[in-house]
């Protein structure tokens, strides 16, 4: 893979900064990388080359490419990170025969510390960001510099409806006032390149490999507005598979200029849920739905879906959800939870088996019920196929921990 | 626990900051915890209640305190970061416990000033501290921020014996100085008071647990003079470990900031790194046995680390170049006596050190590895191979 034409420009106001990726060794049609802002954040867009070299190692190690290329000096502390990245990606996903990349640069720069750092955060408003958020604010005083300025809010990620996103930004703007900090409207392509394709593999591109580094290169874009980013973390230690965010990865994309971090990796999903249904701001706005096209200027959750079901469920599971005014129904009952409730892999399952003691509490036995059928079909549904998977999965896993073992490669992730 | 009654005082010709570590809950005597330098690197230590929040947390949670108080300021960053270590811990060692575990500070600090900028890394002279080093001047030119200056040698976690210390000391300060680093002796007590009964569990406290926020409170005492210090990594695997790559970075705050290096690489391939630095290779030392350590004889070469650091540096034909080891070749006698059991974690390596000595022709010690690993209960691949052949053969030459 190469990098180049790395440059800016400026139209109706809008900045944008690009990249020209062309690959080499995997037969994919050569692509214009880019990000851009509004124009109140113009000037503090920069065509920083670490953006799009984080940008493109993923995708590169992805779809083969044996190396990237790229024409500028590079900070040798990104490139030791983003050797460690590929290291652990290809080690998780060595089933996929994922193989690092040589990354070969015009020689090395060393970027100084900013003495006046400013931090930001991924805003999306969904569970993990509000609650990377409000942990923030009951931390951190205006006067620390962990204290969260600026909330990164991105299109072109799980949706690409201009429309719909423009109701996403009014409505962002509004808990930024209140929440006190400013919203950062960044729009790019660097996914969606690959969305249509990864949607046929469940997302897995996205999911499993992509998602840290693609936040993290949108940051080093605007280094020279923020120089500490907050990703939420999704996943507690019950739940630390391997991940494209993941507290292994993520601060390996930054520098002694800019920090990455991974929040919170010791909540569990439903102790967020209890974090940000304490702040009635993050309770009335909250956007867990991934049903972009519905999206209405009022309401951001269609409370029908898989995702919406299973929030509403955690926030009734607390005895929040009456208050919450971002669904469109302030209860859930046994048979919306009977006919909308999928439980799809053991992460999700994990969510579902945490609420169930609550409603028990709760008295509600139709619930605990529907959700145990949900469960139990998951289990029936992954136990006989599973089973065969996970038989030829072990036969290789052996195989692979004995090969690893003769080279000395790491076992086992937490 | 109560940690209190902070100070720094000067001490025969050292200085130290100390405080007071007080068990409520578990039945233990108080201790002083305290951390010294010489007192030409005085201005490195700095009085705060990091590194004693930091050096004791994990001896609260491991011997059953319900918290930890402790006196002054703790910066939120590190308070949120410790949150998620225990968290981490109590997941790894104790999952279906419920533990509850606060943590109770005086006040919030504000941002650090920034004392120091420097960047350090724990230098203890083995392969895994040499090859981060090695890795770091490869990789940031001097004048970099995460280029090491300082090198930190700890007195009081494996050893205790300042005689001995002494002659480490000395041969690191060569070492250092070769490789442009300045070495800075810390004196703490941060494991002494448990090392005893720790050693009746086979230091199980100290690997499991301890060791990255031992370590990492180091870093806190001379926050003075560092804003980063580098635990080199010890196993390339991800199990849960005393010091891991996810957990040493939670014993950070907003002006320390704790890193695990070179976890990527495995032993083999660190002490390939290792076997092409000549300064490293000169001075290095892997033996635990300081008790045996004499100027300029640091590596006993006959225990099972020594023997298995040799047998990788023997097949990079790096033994015969280094002066650190008493020997420069290693016989399948050395392997059969020395060796005489393979730590668990240490199989890997095993695997790994077969195909390189089959390499190099050295079929006498491939099998004695493999007789090691098969008394560990471990048949390697090459030894089923050649049984099932023996077998095919014998079944063959029976129908003939």
């Amino acid at each position: 893979m190469r990098i180049d034409r790395i440059g800016s420009s400026v139209e109706g106001g809008v900045r944008r900064i690009s990249a020209r990726i062309s690959w080499e060794d995997c037969g994919r049609e050569p692509y214009e990388l880019f990000i851009e802002t509004e124009p109140e954040f113009a000037g503090q867009l920069n065509p920083d080359p670490h953006a799009f070299l984080i940008a493109a190692i993923v995708p590169a190690m992805h779809f083969g490419e044996r190396r990237i290329a790229i024409d500028e000096a590079i900070c040798p502390e990104i490139l030791d990170g983003s050797r460690k990245v590929m290291e652990v990606l290809s080690f998780w996903n060595r089933d996929k025969g994922m193989r690092p990349c040589d990354i070969e640069t015009r020689g090395h720069c060393s970027p100084e510390p900013e003495p006046n750092v400013r931090s930001a955060f991924f805003y999306s408003g969904g569970i993990d960001s509000f609650a990377a958020l409000r942990s923030n604010r009951l931390n951190f005083s205006p006067e620390h510099r962990r204290y969260i300025r600026d909330g990164i809010l991105i299109y072109g990620i799980e949706q690409d409806d201009r429309k719909t996103f423009e109701y996403l930004r009014q409505g962002s703007l509004d808990v930024a006032r209140e929440a006190d900090f400013t919203l950062l409207p960044v729009r790019t392509n660097m996914y969606m390149v690959f969305k249509e394709e990864d949607a046929r593999t469940g997302y897995d591109f996205w999911n499993l490999e992509y998602g840290g580094a693609a936040l993290a290169s949108v940051a080093h874009a605007f280094g020279s507005r923020v120089q500490d980013v907050t990703i939420a973390g999704n996943c507690d230690p019950v739940n630390l598979w391997p991940w494209g965010t993941h507290p292994m990865i993520d601060h390996h994309f930054g520098n002694c200029r800019m920090t990455i971090r991974h929040d919170a990796i010791s909540l569990s999903r439903l102790q967020k849920v209890r974090l940000v249904a304490g702040w009635t701001l993050a309770l009335n706005n909250i956007r867990v739905c991934n049903q972009a096209r519905k999206y209405s200027r009022e309401m951001f959750n269609c409370g029908q879906c898989e995702k919406c079901i299973r929030t509403m469920l955690e926030l009734q599971a607390v005895g929040k959800l009456e208050e919450c005014s971002a669904f469109p129904t302030r209860h859930v009952d046994a048979g919306l939870v009977a006919t909308r409730a999928r439980v799809r892999n053991d992460f999700i399952r994990s969510f579902y088996s945490d609420v169930i003691p609550h409603f028990r509490e709760q008295g509600r036995d139709d619930i605990v019920e529907a959700i145990q059928v949900a469960i139990r079909k998951y289990d029936t549904r992954h136990s006989l196929w599973r089973r065969r998977v996970e038989q030829l999965r072990c036969r290789m896993d052996r195989l692979v921990t004995s090969l690893a073992k003769r080279q000395g490669k790491p076992e086992q992730c937490v | 626990m109560r940690v209190e009654n902070y100070a720094m005082e000067s001490l025969g010709g050292r200085r130290r900051i100390r405080a007071t570590v007080r068990w409520e809950d578990v039945d233990r005597q108080d201790y002083e915890l305290y951390y010294e330098v010489d007192q030409e690197h005085a201005d490195l230590l700095t009085l705060s209640a990091h590194p004693f929040l930091v050096g004791s947390i994990v001896q609260a949670l491991h011997f059953g305190e319900k918290r930890i108080r402790v006196e002054g300021d703790v910066c939120p960053e590190l308070i949120e970061n410790l949150e998620d270590a225990w968290r981490l811990l109590v997941h790894w060692y104790a999952p279906r416990e419920g533990r509850e575990f606060k943590i109770e500070e005086g006040g919030i600090s504000a941002m650090p000033s920034h004392g120091g900028r420097a960047s350090g890394i724990f230098f203890s002279g083995g392969i895994d501290s040499f090859a981060a080093l090695r890795m770091n001047r490869l990789l940031f030119p001097a004048g970099h921020p995460r280029s090491f200056t300082e090198g930190i040698l700890i007195f009081g976690l494996e050893q205790d014996n300042p005689e001995h210390f002494e002659i480490v000391r000395q041969t690191l300060d060569d070492a250092a100085r070769e490789t442009g680093l300045r070495l800075i002796p810390v004196y703490t007590n941060v494991y002494l008071p448990f090392r005893e009964e720790d050693r009746t569990n086979g230091f199980s406290l100290w690997k499991k647990k301890l060791g990255g926020s031992a370590l990492a409170s180091v870093g806190h005492a001379l926050a003075g003079g560092l804003s980063g210090v580098t635990v080199a990594a010890t196993h390339a695997h991800l199990q849960p470990w005393g010091s891991h790559p996810v957990l040493d970075r939670l014993y950070s705050s907003s002006g320390m900031a704790i890193r695990h290096s070179s976890f990527t690489l495995s032993r083999p391939e660190r002490i390939k790194v290792v076997a092409q630095w000549e300064p490293a290779l000169r001075n290095l030392r892997v033996c635990n046995r300081f008790l045996d350590y004499a100027p300029g004889h640091l590596n006993c070469g006959a225990c099972e680390k020594c023997l298995r650091t040799m047998l990788v540096l023997l097949s990079f034909g790096a033994l015969e170049q280094t002066s650190a080891f008493p020997t420069k070749d290693v016989t399948a006698e050395m392997v059969d006596k020395g060796v005489t059991r393979l730590p668990e974690l240490m199989i890997p390596d095993y695997y790994a050190i077969l195909p390189m000595l089959e390499a190099i022709g050295r079929t006498d010690l491939v099998e004695a590895v493999e007789r090691k690993l098969a008394e560990a209960g471990h048949v390697g691949i090459r030894k089923r191979v050649k049984d099932l052949a023996s077998c095919l053969s014998l079944a063959a030459s029976a129908r003939t």
